[in-house]
């Protein structure tokens, strides 16, 4: 082995490991490997020597070119990767600051529960029908077996608009416009605004209902026991008891009211269920005979349930919100809460 | 209405406590909306006698008596004035706990000891007001505790009745149920009183005219005697929610909430004639009522008159002049059944509501008619002194029929979903009274009680078996599923796809009142001079401020970005879907709504936070937020025309153009309007009209191929007056006719130093591309040339290098 080899070799290596910057490194390669450097220069030295020693010689400062070159390569790959690590912890962000734009709105929480609840009788195989919330006497009350001059009148407390049409008091009507509409059998759910002559903490002027509508041939007052504890579980996303309390709503028969056990307090008796530990959820009822009369259907053939939700009451319930006027107040600092 | 347990229980006997009871009666449909409870100690609450009254030495307002209580006699510093030596008073001594809750303890006032109090009937909860002490007549005897005289505790249930139970509007009513739940007696009041020789005929005439009137009984008293009701009365009545009067006219109401039926007495002496006559009123005569109005009545009046005039409205109220007062001796009771709906109209459009007229529109029972009667007739005879002439006129011109229904027992799992067995059938409506007339393996036929006028057909019945039998016990099941296909409905798939959009935007979503006030609608929604047959006004609104129909749903998002602002929620950007309200323009008084959909937007871009604070939005913002909108419906082919709508700023607004209509405005909202609602410029909106835009499913274009060659551009400035459009330009773009013009993009927008004045620069990069090829240089010059020859020729603009 030539000395002077050996020991180009040991300094290269030496001083390419030692090299700190890309700059000294590229310093090192012309110092070695460039034109004027000392490997370059052993290969000049190779012509003085014996022809027998020149392939030995040339093989093996050959192979010291390589080696420095690999040595100069792998130092540089190194050093490029620790500038770029200094680069980019110098572009170190505070990532607790908070994100910006591309957040979602927010859905008004009525419309949220009243999706909500939309799904489920999706779900349940009931469809979405609509109707007008200006509304005539008829479709608002005689067609719902509620005559003038009956006290049933007195339930609901009516807005009325210029030459005897009326805000609608229930989403009701809409089962008298459907089934003048289409065929038997029904299911369907009707959402939307309805309006009473009311205002206080616990009542809206406006207000929003979901009715739900089933009549086949067979449809009893167990379905509708069935149906709206499925519905209720689902919306409240626990196991509800429920308790039907006989009532009367001109439109149904037998009616009842139906009472869920208190969300609030577990059933447990709290301020919100007055200590009884029910809460008044919905009402509902079997279609009443004189209801399928007014549109021509024969009530011992046809039969089936109909209920209606207060979409605000349930949300009210959902959130723990007292007050029902935060609805329609739209306080942004209200709205971002849900 | 308030029913009391204790009265309860002289009806039937009830084995409950008193959440019990109001625990079956709300599962029996009676629901039982409060209990209040009245507690006393009852053996500390005695008669006492006052023997003693002596000023006290520190105070004018206060008195030191000495009171016998026979036990003891007791020092009892009183504030009362109205009492002297002598008076028999209720005393409560130290121990006692009084109804009203006050706890009695020896006291010192202003240095003298005293040993108890005694009482106002407010404090033993007898009255709700009273001024001073309570004297007690001499019947009571001193030391005797005063609940032996009559019950101080007693339960008061507040229970809401539906319109349908007019049946239940009396304690006889609740007590029915009950004892049809309990399979217990019914025990009715004493009737028993003791009649005079003379007939009653030959005092009262009584002729029934209108028919709506279906049963009159009078009745004729003498000798009555004008005074206080015993303590029992007045409490009851006090308790129940009446004011005690007379002893007359607390027994008249006594029984009302006893028995349900209304009754009225005259003062005999008043009545012209002695003739009752029940007819429809004469147009334009008069009757001043008991409450001292003055109605003028009309043909759909029935009234009760005599031989003259009026004297009372049928079923509503009595009149002032047949009043009895502290000179009547001769009393006409009147007990009778008028046609609900009459009294109903009647009641409503004289706006007189009463016991009686709430009882009457519901039905009473025209069978109780007589009895009702009799029990007033008994207690003013026992309470009064009334010497009761013999016999009752009693005039019903038509029959009454029991109502017959047939009930199948095949219906009741039909319509229930499971059987109720016969016997607990029978015995429910047993219990009810409902009497069964015909029976056989189907099902019987039954007649319906006077006293329901709820009970008519086949599901009524199935309502009472369903009541009796409990919901509890009916099963919870699954209707048999039918596969039917839901298909949203395309509006309702429009809405929620724009409400989609507007929230995945940043935008939240409010729900405002349908209804708003006239001054946030003049003069920029609706001229004033237009006003009236423009807008739609609620008859009785709620107040002024609710009480037109919105025609917009800009202005109340108006007033909501009003009310944040207020509050110093600065960041505006909401939006609302919902109707609005139009009359017809032919003035018909037909109306029509019109879905639609508003959004509204302040400079300050929606969730914009600390690292963009400074941006702020304009109208090319909100144009592409309505693009947005628009596209999210699958309408893509728009145009936007300059709007001319004075809600907006004149120069930044338009209207999107679809298929020739104007389907959605867009712009900044005029200062003027801002400044109506206090709001500081600027604020931006989009309206989509809803009704106007065809539901559209998404587009089922086919695929076009991806480019497989490469694109060439050009960039080109178009120097033009400023009055030139960009439509203007994209117009000219769009009619070329060039096979490797792909596209034009614009990406700079220039007025300044580099163009002359008046001028503007458009910048476009054009995009070149064949299908077949990749483009040379001199095949994209050539085309490019010519195309800026045609842009050159139609604008007449110049290019900047």
């Amino acid at each position: 082995m030539n000395p002077s080899i050996e020991t180009l070799r040991e300094e290269a290596s030496k001083k390419i490991a030692a090299a700190s910057a890309l700059e000294e490194l590229e310093q090192l390669r012309i110092d070695y490997l460039g034109k004027k450097g000392s490997v370059p220069a052993l290969m000049q030295s190779l012509k003085d020597l014996p022809n027998e020693e020149k392939p030995l010689f040339g093989k093996s400062v050959n192979e010291l070119k390589g080696e420095i070159s690999s040595l100069l390569s792998d130092k540089k790959d190194e050093l490029s990767a620790s500038v770029l690590n200094e680069k980019l912890q110098d572009e170190k962000l505070d990532i607790t600051l908070p994100g910006s734009r591309y957040l979602l709105g927010k859905k008004h929480p009525i419309n949220k529960v009243m999706d909500e609840a939309i799904e489920i009788f999706k779900g349940l195989g009931f469809s979405l029908e609509e109707g007008p919330e200006i509304e005539s006497e008829y479709y608002n009350f005689e067609a719902l077996n509620i005559p003038d001059n009956h006290p049933a009148r007195d339930m609901q407390d009516t807005l009325y608009l210029p030459t005897g049409s009326l805000l609608r008091t229930h989403t009701s009507p809409v089962q008298i416009r459907v089934m003048e509409k289409q065929k038997p059998p029904f299911s369907f759910i009707a959402a939307g605004k309805v309006y009473r002559h009311d205002a206080d903490v616990t009542h809206s002027p406006m207000f929003h209902q979901i009715e739900g509508f089933l009549v086949d041939q067979k449809t009893t007052f167990a379905d509708l026991k069935g149906i709206l504890e499925t519905f209720l579980n689902q919306l409240f996303h626990k196991k509800i008891s429920t308790r039907f309390r006989p009532s009367f709503f001109p439109f149904t028969e037998p009616s009842a009211e139906v009472d869920i056990s208190c969300v609030m307090c577990d059933a447990k008796g709290c301020r919100v269920c007055q200590n009884t530990g029910w809460l008044e959820i919905l009402g509902c009822g079997m279609v009443h005979p004189e209801v399928l009369k007014s549109v021509n259907l024969d009530s011992e053939e046809w039969q089936g349930f109909a209920f209606g939700v207060g979409i605000e009451r349930i949300t009210m319930l959902k959130y723990g919100i007292a007050d029902i006027r935060l609805f329609f107040e739209n306080d942004a600092r209200f709205l971002n809460q849900f | 209405m308030k029913i009391s347990l204790d009265w309860l229980k002289e009806f039937v006997d009830i084995p409950w406590s008193a959440e019990e009871v109001a625990e079956r009666l709300t599962m029996l449909g009676l629901e039982t909306e409060s209990i209040e409870k009245i507690q006393c100690t009852t053996d500390k609450v005695v008669v006492g006698q006052i023997l003693k009254i002596e000023k006290h030495p520190q105070a004018d307002k206060l008195t030191v008596c000495t009171v016998n209580v026979k036990s003891e006699e007791l020092q009892i510093v009183c504030g009362a004035k109205n009492m002297k030596e002598g008076d028999l008073v209720p005393v409560a001594m130290i121990g006692a706990q009084l109804p009203n809750g006050l706890k009695i303890k020896k006291g010192k006032l202003r240095g003298i000891e005293s040993f108890g109090m005694m009482c106002s009937t407010s404090e033993l909860l007898i009255s709700e007001e009273s001024d001073g002490l309570w004297l007690l007549p001499d019947t009571f005897k001193v030391g005797d505790c005063v609940n032996n005289s009559f019950p101080i505790e007693d339960t008061l249930f507040e229970i809401g009745i539906t319109p349908n139970r007019g049946d239940c509007l009396s304690h006889l009513g609740i007590a029915r149920e009950i004892a049809a739940y309990l399979e217990k007696p019914l025990k009715l009041p004493s009737t028993d009183f003791k009649e005079e020789k003379e007939s009653v005929d030959k005092k009262i005439k009584v002729k029934v005219e209108d028919t709506d009137c279906l049963r009159y009984t009078a009745r004729v008293l003498e000798g009555v005697r004008l005074e206080v009701s015993p303590v029992k009365i007045q409490l009851r009545l006090n308790r129940c929610g009446i004011r005690p009067i007379n002893n007359v006219v607390d027994i008249t109401n006594y029984v009302l909430l006893e028995l349900g039926q209304p009754l009225h007495a005259f003062d005999l002496t008043k009545i012209k004639s002695n003739q009752i006559n029940i007819r429809s009123a004469r147009a334009k005569e008069k009757l001043q009522t008991l409450d001292d109005k003055e109605l003028t009545l009309d043909k759909e009046s029935m009234v009760i008159a005599d031989a003259d005039k009026p004297i009372a409205l049928a079923g509503v109220m009595g009149g002032k002049e047949s009043e009895v007062n502290e000179k009547t001796t001769s009393l006409l009771l009147e007990s009778a059944y008028f046609d609900p709906s009459r009294v109903r109209k009647m009641s409503r459009s004289k706006a007189l509501i009463s016991e009686s007229s709430y009882r009457f529109e519901r039905g009473v029972d025209i069978e109780n008619v007589a009895f009702a009667s009799k029990r007033a007739a008994k207690l003013l005879q026992d309470v009064a002194q009334a010497k009761i002439l013999k016999g009752v006129v009693d005039v019903q011109p038509k029959k009454w029929t029991k109502k017959k229904i047939k009930l199948r027992f095949s219906r009741i799992p039909k319509i229930l979903g499971c059987d109720i067995p016969e016997k607990k059938i029978l015995s429910i409506l047993n219990g009810l009274g409902i009497e069964t007339k015909t029976k056989n393996k189907d099902g019987v036929e039954v007649e319906a009680p006077t006293h329901r006028h709820d009970l008519s057909l086949e599901i009524d019945l199935i309502e009472e078996l369903v009541r009796f039998y409990g919901t509890d016990n009916v099963p919870t099941t699954h209707p048999e599923a039918e596969v039917r296909p839901i298909q949203a409905k395309p509006e309702q798939q429009t809405v929620a796809r724009l409400n989609q959009a507007a929230l995945g935007m940043g935008f939240n979503q409010v729900l405002n009142y349908s209804f708003m006030a006239k001054k946030d609608l003049i003069p920029h929604f609706i001229p004033a001079s237009q006003f009236d047959q423009n807008s739609l006004a609620l008859e009785n609104p709620i107040t002024e401020e609710l009480k037109y129909m919105r025609p917009r749903l800009l202005p109340s998002l108006l007033r909501t970005a009003q009310y944040n602002l207020a509050r110093d929620n600065k960041e505006i950007a909401i939006f609302e879907s919902g109707s609005t309200y139009h009359p017809n323009s032919k003035g018909n008084g037909q109306t029509t709504e019109r879905p639609s959909f508003t959004l509204l937007m302040s400079s300050k871009e929606p969730k914009v936070n600390w690292k963009e604070n400074s941006l702020s939005a304009d109208f090319y913002d909100i144009k592409g937020i309505s693009l947005s909108l628009l596209n999210a419906l699958n309408i893509f082919d728009l145009n936007m025309i300059p709007l001319k709508d004075s809600v907006y700023h004149p120069g930044q607004a338009g209207a999107w153009v679809s298929d020739k209509k104007e389907i959605a405005y867009v712009g900044q909202i005029h200062p003027l309007v801002l400044k109506h609602f206090s709001i500081e410029p600027p604020l931006f909106a989009v309206e989509i009209f809803l009704d106007l835009i065809p539901y559209k499913r998404e587009r089922l274009n086919k695929l076009r191929p991806i480019p497989k060659f490469p694109k060439v551009s050009r960039d080109i400035a178009l120097v033009l007056p400023n009055a030139t459009s960009e439509q203007d330009v994209r117009d000219v773009f769009n009619q070329l006719k060039s096979n490797l013009l792909e596209n034009v993009s614009l990406f700079d927008v220039y007025q300044g130093a580099q163009v002359p004045e008046g001028m503007k620069s458009l910048a476009y990069s054009l995009h070149y591309r064949s299908q077949d090829d990749t483009l040379t240089d001199e095949l994209v010059e050539k085309e490019h040339q010519k195309i800026c020859q045609v842009l050159k020729d139609k604008l007449g603009c110049e290019f900047r290098a």
